[in-house]
């Protein structure tokens, strides 16, 4: 177990090395680089230029300009956003805690739905045609886009629109619900679907055939269905909370909510090298720490990963 | 699947024949006629009929003499949404289309390159497959999007969008198929054919290639949805096709406005081609998987 442990882990290190390879070509890939923008400024001297970028290792090789941006990063050094005005850490560090506020509730919501569209209505009789059938496949066709904006138009319709600033614990947690809500509602569709499909494999099962015929209540089954079910509902909740922190972005946008996806593209659009290079580590970085931390824990949940060794 | 693909071929006949399906040209305004709900008739009596002559002077299947007509109702600047559906359809029922064929090419490249390499080809392969797959889709579309100028023309634009597509969704592809001609390698056929002295391009035309056919055919189904998703998802963040040209996600992107949301939801239209279009590519997809790949399961 210790080997598969310490195997998962040289993994995640591995990624995140690629990642930091991946970041820093992106960031000399793109057009012009920290200077191009900051030329416009009035008051800014060549002298002070060329110290900029020469504290970015830019007058040098390309390896050493590697080390040195990783030497900057690693000691939490991420740049400044000449669109933003901030320190790129400033700004990342209040986005990123929304986006996992969002992810989480936006979670719980998925997780909730999926399990009562598929333990408490398991795959069987007439509901594989109206569940399985008819209702998964037209959510998911919907697109992301859509299910956002409608929800925004229920919440046109349904709430009073303020034209004032509530700062109250309720409005602050509207503002994360409505967004998570419009995120929910495609997810649970995917992830109902998902579970279904594994369920029908249990189903079948022996012991839950006789836990049946024995007269076992419908807690008591449900119970028996979660349980095997466990390790894949980790893997799949891993899978759709990373695809959360930077899926979020169009529900981000449609709702105007600041998060880490937003960030990312308004990076992308106003050509900010500093903040889209960060954004894309710290959210890929935080997908690659979700990523083992799934891992690990599938090793808790699944008795039968102990025993065996790396395959 | 026979009513999937109808319903498909009408979509992109819209698309092919959009000038002539319309009733206007997609950058024609009439101010004065914004957020019109669909079935709109302008008075004083307007004559709605076949085969008329538009304002741009050409023929189009139905539309008015005088006045206005909106099918599907009009957006904030008093353009026909019909009309921009119509020639938005061009985008993003193509767009997937070609994204899909290039991220096959590139996918089934890397895939047959780790395959039939081995040793250290394969494990780069597999590990850039692996690091790619880790990382968050939309994030990487977004990273790619950000090598390229962004104020280009509409054209550039497109080809940028299929080149991204492409180059965020080749993994999955070449992952499988490096998996499948590992396997086909080890047929006892493919051993006989090395046997009797076949070459590197026989093995590749006749045994490896074609065994690849269905596993294509499923997956472009697959992909091209998810591809016409994508585009949907850049143009609606203003990262795609650029006002006044249509693509559907720039059309919804209007629904981002809250006046305009309010006042005409009938701007998110698009939305319902879009499932309807998905909703088709996948029931064929089913059909093509359950008669091309049995055992595949589901």
């Amino acid at each position: 177990m210790a080997s598969l442990v310490l195997f998962r882990i040289s993994r995640a290190v591995l990624l995140l090395f690629l990642l930091s390879l991946a970041a820093f070509s992106l960031s000399r890939a793109m057009p012009g680089d920290i200077t191009t923008d900051l030329m416009m400024e009035p008051g800014m001297s060549p002298e002070t230029l060329q110290a900029l970028r020469k504290s970015y290792y830019l007058d040098r090789s390309l390896a050493e300009q590697y080390f040195g941006w990783l030497n900057h990063v690693i000691r939490g050094d991420l740049g400044y956003s000449p669109v933003e005005r901030r320190p790129v850490a400033d700004l990342l560090g209040t986005h990123l805690k929304r986006t996992i506020g969002l992810a989480t509730l936006t979670m719980i919501l998925t997780a909730a739905a999926s399990l009562v569209l598929s333990v408490i209505f398991p795959p069987a009789g007439g509901r594989i045609r109206l569940i399985d059938a008819t209702l998964l496949p037209f959510v998911l066709a919907v697109p992301t886009v859509l299910t956002a904006l409608l929800v925004r138009w229920i919440k046109l319709n349904a709430t009073t629109t303020r034209h004032y600033e509530v700062d109250t614990a309720l409005s602050q947690f509207e503002n994360y619900l409505w967004p998570s809500l419009a995120l929910a509602i495609p997810l649970a569709a995917y992830m109902a679907r998902q579970l279904r499909r594994e369920i029908r494999g249990i189903l079948l099962l022996q012991y839950y055939i006789t836990a049946e015929s024995k007269g076992l209540n419908k807690l008591g089954l449900s119970v028996h269905l979660t349980r095997p079910l466990l390790p894949f509902l980790l893997n799949l909740i891993g899978v759709l909370f990373s695809s959360l922190i930077a899926g979020a972005v169009v529900a981000e946008t449609v709702f105007d909510f600041r998060g880490i996806g937003l960030l990312a593209l308004e990076a992308v659009l106003n050509r900010d090298t500093f903040l889209l290079v960060a954004t894309i580590l710290a959210a890929c970085g935080l997908v690659i720490a979700i990523n083992l931390l799934v891992d690990l824990l599938v090793v808790w949940a699944d008795p039968r990963l102990r025993k065996s060794t790396v395959s | 699947m026979k009513p999937a693909l109808t319903i498909l071929a009408v979509l992109y006949f819209l698309a092919a024949a959009s000038r002539f399906v319309s009733p206007y040209p997609p950058h024609y305004q009439q101010r004065a006629y914004a957020m019109k709900p669909p079935l709109y008739r302008s008075e004083p009596a307007s004559h709605l009929r076949f085969f008329v002559i538009g304002v741009d002077g050409r023929h189009h299947l139905f539309g008015v003499s005088s006045g206005v007509f909106y099918l599907l109702g009009s957006d904030s600047f008093g353009r026909d949404l019909f009309s921009r559906i119509c020639f938005g359809a061009r985008v993003s029922l193509t767009v997937g289309l070609l994204g899909t064929l290039l991220t096959l090419l590139i996918g089934t490249a890397i895939g047959l390159l780790a395959a039939s390499y081995g040793r250290w080809v394969d494990v780069i392969c597999v590990e850039a497959i692996n690091f790619v797959l880790s990382l968050p889709s939309l994030l990487v579309v977004l990273a790619l999007r950000a090598l390229f100028p962004l104020d280009a023309g509409t054209m550039e634009v497109y080809l940028v969008m299929v080149l991204i597509l492409a180059l965020a969704g080749w993994p999955d592809i070449a992952r499988v198929v490096r998996s499948k001609i590992l396997v086909i390698k080890s047929e006892d056929y493919t051993q006989a054919a090395v046997a009797i002295g076949a070459s590197k391009a026989r093995l590749l035309f006749h045994h490896f290639l074609p065994l690849l056919i269905p596993y294509w055919l499923v997956q472009a189904t697959l992909l091209i949805p998810s591809f016409l998703l994508n585009e949907v998802t850049l143009s609606f963040l203003g990262a795609g096709i650029q006002e006044p040209d249509a693509s559907w996600g720039n059309i919804l992107r209007q629904g981002l406005s809250v006046t305009v949301l309010s006042a005409s939801p009938w701007i998110l239209m698009p939305g319902l081609f879009i499932i309807i279009a998905v909703i088709s590519f996948s029931s064929v997809g089913e059909y093509l998987n359950r008669r091309l790949e049995p055992g595949s399961g589901k």
